[in-house]
């Protein structure tokens, strides 16, 4: 038993690497997670000294286009009551947001809590597994009594806690000195639903808020791509868009200014530029180019921020390669395997596109998780390697995590990965074994053959064939130093074909070529009759030697020349030759190079 | 100039018209051909060689055909003369300088150049109303007036007197002028609108008379002293009309017999209408006006000139486009003494055609014939490549057009990269420069430049750059404008309508104003780059140009190695065309420094010797042979002073002999190198100081190496060594 195992070990480590195989396994993607957003908006009458350009309208437009396609999103506004909502809706219909909010009015008392009620109202409806409010306001419930002041607080209490007990969560931006002190009630409803608190203590700096929110609370990547100094003149300028396939691009520029004149030249499958009064916004669908022009112009003293926010769709696909080697041990049954599991992420449309192989991602972190455990992974083009002792067939789901990834990825974000079992040891006699390797390199072999044939057979034009007597010349000593230049000016098809050239310099001068072959060299799929029997080889004097061995009527410095005869040709020289179908022909002119021409 | 005695003569790659011979006709069939024989150069030479722009005119007639077409009720115009229509129904129009629409464009180009101002100060619209009935009227008015003062002295002198002979052969001129305006109805047309006017409202347009007829009075006082303009009657104004209607008619009849025998299908009404126009009469018959019908016709003639004007106009901008880039090639030869006359050898055929498979062979014999050979006479030096396609990115996406917006087609007169790429390798072999510029649009005017600089022509030239070729590849900007697109508007006239007490006046509702748009007048800059380029050839243009300066002009050399770059040549020798804008602007110009690329032209602020210079200047004359160590595109004449040289080695050493070349270096005062270095300090000096010309003979291959050296930039050349055998 134990001589036997030990030539059994012996065929293992011979043919050890040729038991690397890929599996490709199993992969199923889930639905995207949708989420849900509400913006409240407080529009009572103190905004007005607090935001007299209406700078809350514009960051609202900031928050909403800047927000993934998978975010729904919802807007309340109120004062003395709820003045203003729109429904929660989809991304292509975000700019009826834009219409409601712009139509507010600063005016009345503050009812928070009507706000608050309504709006999560709103979101109780929806089933996005994540669920948050974003409140922008100057204070805290104000009515036109202190009844009235009490009703309202108490509203808002109970919508926080209604909130709270539905996975909602809020977060709140308090505009101007009133909210200076971040324990009063309004911001309370933050703390207790576990969101963000921010200050804006003037209202240019809601923009700073709304862009903290998006980062901290949403996890929305986005790359500062300029920080552009502005000036009256209009500015130009080109940005690198490192985002190959992703399915939208936006790009924002913010200032504290109003931009104006705003011209992009890019390739894309579409495009929607929505302009505010400080800030435009360019939504992107699948850039076709990794660069774009703008120009613009700006206010003098003013910076103008351009901010690439990058979204795919992506479905995961894993790969399975095993790694089989004979354990130490020596009762073992079983061999002993190492899987590598290798992560690829594809577009979601066309599965086809491997995603993030550019530079760009290179090393970019992404987060694994299987059964509970974490592990942490760096991409390299475009793949994600994990390694696994396997012991038996196991079935599992693997999530990514795309916390720290510089992009917002959308899709699937498990994978099934299905691990074999690792093959039982052989206990056959080692005679069977190379019968089986022999059986397996014949298929290939008959495989092989079977594709060269199919192959052979598809292309359309048989390969030029060099009869053994076809009349070649002997070669020339000399060597090369010329070019062809080729002028088809009649074909048997009647397609025009470009003027063509072959550079005889790079043939070595032992070389006898026939002008089928360096038609066929040219790329030209027509055929000439009798192209096979007319050749060039070198001659004397920086000259070619021309030998017709065909029916071909070919005329020089208007002569014909004679069959089965050689003619030299020197720099400048002019054939024509018209060949043995009587239709196609063709001029070709040898120009002679100067040395330092060729290359 | 025994050896060369031209370089400038210049090759167009363009089709003027259809109808007359072409380049490759004229080859005709080269199979088994190296060369074109003697008698095939002279033809193609009487055909298509052209001197000066009125033998362009003579040769090529550039025609429009015209043809009515009873479908649309409309009048067609076409460049090609359209072959399933009889001879009889189509009417050539020579476009020539009594074409209004030709006459006014040049007329514009005249009092620019002559008042010197800038596109945006010109007043385009004054001149532009010269398409207009009134300005056809008024021309002939002056021709009518001559051929009265004439007949009348005609009419006076007996019959025999050599005198009235001499009236004879000139009042036939005259009416050969005048009957081209009556042997076609469109001619006419301004004619009768014009003629309706004055009748109805007695040709001033003003409401003052309301339309009603108008009768001459005498200024009396009433029983009672009071002011009456009584009815003249008209027995009594015999006297003053008795002695002048022997003449006039006389006159009348004259021109209804020429009417009746010039036109083959005369009729009553236009009959009268010639002789009215061209022999006004005192009404001694007073006739009346249907005034409705006069109305009508005045409103439907004015609206026919529009659309047909419009439909005119439309056809034969690209030809005239042509024809004013051809004019201004040879316009800027401009010197007393004429010497190397730049010459323009016109194929007459699209260069799309031209660089086909099956036409490049004609292409090369002809140029084996003219640049192979040690006779220079026919060498072509240059070419032009017009209206190169300016094909545009995708920009945003419009889904809608909201507004009405303009229409891009393609047009049919620009030819494409790929032909000019397939023309270039052509030339290359035979070291032809090739002047190419983009389409003629707003986005390659001077305009267009001043506010976005070059970078989108060096954008549009990339497929050029770095190929064997990019040497012989010379791109021209920006295009001239003659005509900008915002100020074509043209005002022909008002309609006319009936006022409430029956009388006549004509609109003043905006709506009723017709007006018609030229949409633009450019010429491509590869014309005028050209034409510049091939006077600075001429010593003798050299010479009036720099006399004022201490250099010297050597009257044996040609201009090869003139250098509009250097120093301030720019500023002695510039453009005919007349300044277009302020300049641009000093980014825009450090850009174009930093690139050094293309051929440049500059419309600044300059003055020479305290005289202000109010012409386009050259500001770069570059190719697209990119020198990577300097990081910067070649200087034009380099390679034209080594095209020279090459040829005249040849010549010289009796096709490169190893001791001829050592002769033409060697130090003997009778080589051509020394002869060549004696004239160093001339202004066309071909070796001029700070250049150096060293040679070095391999050997082992046989190979000549020339270093020409240009203020210390080299550039090689290699020439094959014809060795004697046995030797």
């Amino acid at each position: 038993m134990r001589k036997k195992f030990s030539l059994v070990h012996f065929f293992i480590v011979v043919c050890i690497f040729l038991l690397v195989v890929k599996n490709p396994c199993f992969v199923y993607a889930e639905g995207t997670k949708e989420k849900a957003v509400v913006f409240l908006l407080d529009v009572s009458g103190s905004m007005k000294s607090n935001d007299p350009n209406r700078y809350a309208i514009d960051s609202i437009a900031q928050f909403i286009y800047t927000l993934p396609s998978n975010f729904e999103i919802g807007f309340v506004a109120y004062n003395a009551e709820v003045c203003a909502e729109q429904i929660l809706l989809k991304n292509a219909h975000r700019n009826e947001i834009m219409k409601v909010a712009e139509t507010v009015q600063y005016t009345g008392y503050s009812n928070a809590g009507a706000g608050m009620m309504q709006a999560v109202e709103m979101l109780l409806d929806t089933s996005a597994t994540e669920k948050a409010i974003v409140l922008l306001s100057d204070g805290e419930c104000l009515m036109q009594d202190e009844d009235a002041t009490k009703i309202s607080y108490t509203a808002y209490q109970s919508a926080t806690v209604q909130a709270k007990q539905n996975g909602i969560r809020i977060h709140v931006v308090g505009l101007g000195e009133e909210m200076e002190d971040i324990e009063n009630s309004i911001f309370q409803a933050a703390t207790k639903t576990g969101g963000g608190v921010y200050h804006s203590p003037h209202a240019l700096d809601i923009q700073h808020s709304i862009d903290a929110i998006l980062q901290e609370q949403f996890r929305i990547k986005q790359m500062t791509a300029a920080v552009i100094d502005a000036g009256e003149d209009a500015v130009k300028m080109e940005i690198d868009i490192p985002f190959a396939h992703a399915s939208t691009v936006r790009v924002l520029l913010t200032s504290s200014s109003p931009i104006r004149d705003l011209t992009t030249n890019l390739n894309a499958e579409g495009v929607r530029q929505v302009n505010g009064e400080r800030y435009s916004l360019i939504e992107i669908d699948n850039p076709k180019k990794d660069k774009m022009e703008f120009s613009f112009s700006g206010v003098s003293g003013n910076q103008i921020r351009m901010i690439l926010i990058p979204e795919y769709w992506v479905t995961p696909k894993a790969s399975v390669s095993y790694q089989d080697c004979v354990p130490d041990v020596p009762d073992a049954l079983t061999y002993e395997r190492e899987a590598t599991i290798t992560y690829t992420f594809h577009d979601m449309e066309n599965n086809n596109i491997q995603l993030w192989t550019e530079d760009y991602f290179a090393h970019s972190k992404l987060s694994v998780e299987k059964a509970g455990n974490f592990e942490e992974g760096t991409l390299a083009d475009g793949q994600l390697q994990t390694h696994e002792t396997v012991t038996e067939h196991s079935e599992s789901e693997v999530s990514f995590g795309f916390a720290e990834f510089p992009a917002n990825i959308l899709g699937s974000d498990t994978v099934k990965i299905v691990l074999e079992e690792p093959p039982a040891l052989p206990i056959e006699e080692p005679d069977q074994f190379p019968y089986t390797i022999y059986v397996v390199l014949f298929l290939t072999i008959v495989l092989v053959i079977a594709a060269i044939i199919v192959f052979r057979l598809m292309k359309n034009k048989q390969p030029t064939v060099i009869p053994d007597d076809d009349g070649r010349p002997e070669p020339g000593k000399s060597s090369y130093v010329g070019r062809l230049n080729i002028y088809i000016t009649r074909t048997a098809s009647g397609y025009d074909i470009s003027p063509l050239s072959y550079d005889l310099f790079r043939l070595p001068s032992t070389r006898v070529i026939s002008m089928a072959e360096i038609l066929e060299s040219c790329g030209l799929k027509e055929t000439f009759a009798g192209a096979g029997r007319i050749f060039i080889s070198s001659g004397q004097g920086r000259s070619v030697i021309l030998t017709n061995q065909s029916d071909c009527c070919i005329m020089k410095s208007g002569e014909i020349l004679m069959k089965k005869k050689s003619y030299q040709l020197f720099a400048g020289a002019k054939v024509d030759i018209m060949f043995e179908d009587e239709i196609s022909e063709l001029t070709f002119q040898y120009r002679e190079l100067k040395p330092s021409e060729m290359y | 100039m025994e050896i060369i005695n031209q370089t400038n003569r210049t090759l167009l790659l363009d089709m003027i018209n259809p109808d007359k011979m072409d380049l490759l006709t004229l080859v005709g069939d080269v199979k088994g051909l190296d060369s074109l024989s003697d008698d095939q150069m002279r033809e193609i030479n009487q055909y298509l060689e052209c001197h000066s722009y009125e033998e362009m005119e003579r040769k090529f007639e550039p025609t429009v055909w015209s043809f009515f077409d009873a479908n649309s009720q409309s009048v067609r115009y076409t460049l090609e003369r359209p072959e399933n229509i009889p001879a009889s129904m189509l009417t050539a129009i020579n476009l020539n300088d009594y074409d209004s629409f030709f006459k006014t464009i040049l007329t514009v180009m005249d009092s620019r150049k002559a008042q010197g101002l800038l596109n945006v100060e010109f007043h385009f619209e004054q001149l532009l109303e010269m398409i207009s009935p009134k300005k056809v009227m008024e021309d002939i008015k002056l021709v009518r007036k001559e051929i009265q003062f004439n007949y009348k002295k005609y009419a006076a002198l007996e019959d025999g007197d050599p005198a009235k002979l001499d009236l004879g052969d000139k009042l036939n001129l005259l009416f050969e002028d005048a009957s081209k305006n009556y042997n076609n109805i469109m001619a006419m047309l301004p004619l009768a609108i014009e003629d309706i006017k004055t009748r109805l409202l007695l040709g001033n347009g003003g409401p003052e008379n309301n339309g009603k007829g108008v009768v001459a009075g005498v200024l009396t006082m009433g029983d009672n002293g009071e002011l009456k303009i009584l009815e003249a009657p008209k027995e009594e104004s015999t006297s003053l009309a008795v002695v002048d209607d022997e003449v006039t008619a006389g006159l009348v009849e004259v021109l209804a017999d020429d009417y009746q025998s010039v036109n083959e299908s005369p009729n009553d009404y236009v009959q009268n209408l010639v002789v009215r126009t061209f022999c006004p009469l005192t009404a001694t018959t007073p006739t009346e006006i249907d005034v409705q019908t006069e109305v009508a016709n005045y409103n439907s003639y004015l609206e026919f000139y529009r659309t047909s004007k419009d439909n005119f106009i439309k056809v034969v901008k690209p030809l005239v486009e042509k024809l004013l880039g051809i004019r201004m090639f040879f316009d800027q030869y401009k010197s007393k003494t004429k010497g190397m006359m730049p010459t323009l050898v016109i194929a007459n055929i699209s260069p799309e055609i031209l660089a086909k498979s099956p036409n490049i062979p004609r292409l090369i014999t002809y140029l084996n014939t003219t640049n192979s050979k040690n006779n220079f006479n026919d060498t072509i030096w240059y070419a032009i490549y017009p209206n190169l396609s300016w094909s545009q990115n995708v920009t945003n996406k419009i889904h809608r057009e909201r507004f009405q917006g303009n229409v891009k087609k393609a047009g049919t007169d620009v030819y494409s990269m790929e032909a000019l790429s397939t023309l270039l390798n052509v030339f290359k072999d035979y070291r032809v420069e090739t002047f190419f510029s983009f389409e003629n649009r707003e986005e390659t005017t001077f305009n267009a430049v001043a506010a976005e600089g070059i970078e989108k022509m060096i954008e549009r030239c990339a497929p050029l750059i770095g190929k064997p070729y990019s040497e012989f590849a010379i791109p021209v900007l920006p295009n001239f404008t003659v005509l900008p697109k915002n100020k074509s508007g043209v005002v022909l006239d008002s309609r006319m309508h009936i006022t409430d007490d029956n009388g006549v006046e004509l609109s003043e509702a905006k709506e009723d104003i017709i007006r018609l748009w030229i949409e633009g007048v450019y010429i491509g800059g590869a014309y005028v780059a050209a034409g510049f380029r091939a006077a600075c050839q001429c010593p003798e243009y050299l010479k009036n140009h720099f006399n004022m300066t201490k250099v010297r002009t050597d009257l044996e050399l040609p201009g090869v190695r003139f250098d509009i770059e250097a120093g301030n040549h720019s500023l002695m020798a510039y453009t005919t065309m007349p300044k277009e804008i302020t300049g641009f602007t000093n980014t825009i110009k450090t850009q174009i420094n930093q690139k050094n690329f293309g051929w440049v032209f500059a419309s600044e602020n300059a003055s020479q010797d305290g005289m202000a210079i109010t012409n386009i200047t050259v500001y770069k004359a570059r190719n697209l042979l990119y020198d990577t160590e300097h990081s910067t595109y070649e200087p034009v004449y380099k390679t034209q002073v080594t095209t020279y040289i090459e040829r005249i080695l040849r010549y010289v050493t009796g096709d490169f002999k190893e001791d001829n070349i050592r002769d033409f270096f060697s130090n003997n005062p009778k080589s051509q190198k020394s002869k060549w270095l004696a004239k160093q300090d001339c202004i066309n000096a071909i070796i001029t100081e700070g250049d150096s010309l060293e040679y070095s003979i391999n050997d082992m291959n046989g190979i000549c190496e020339l270093t020409l050296s240009f203020n210390g930039s080299p550039r090689n050349l290699e020439v094959q060594i014809n060795r004697i055998s046995g030797i």
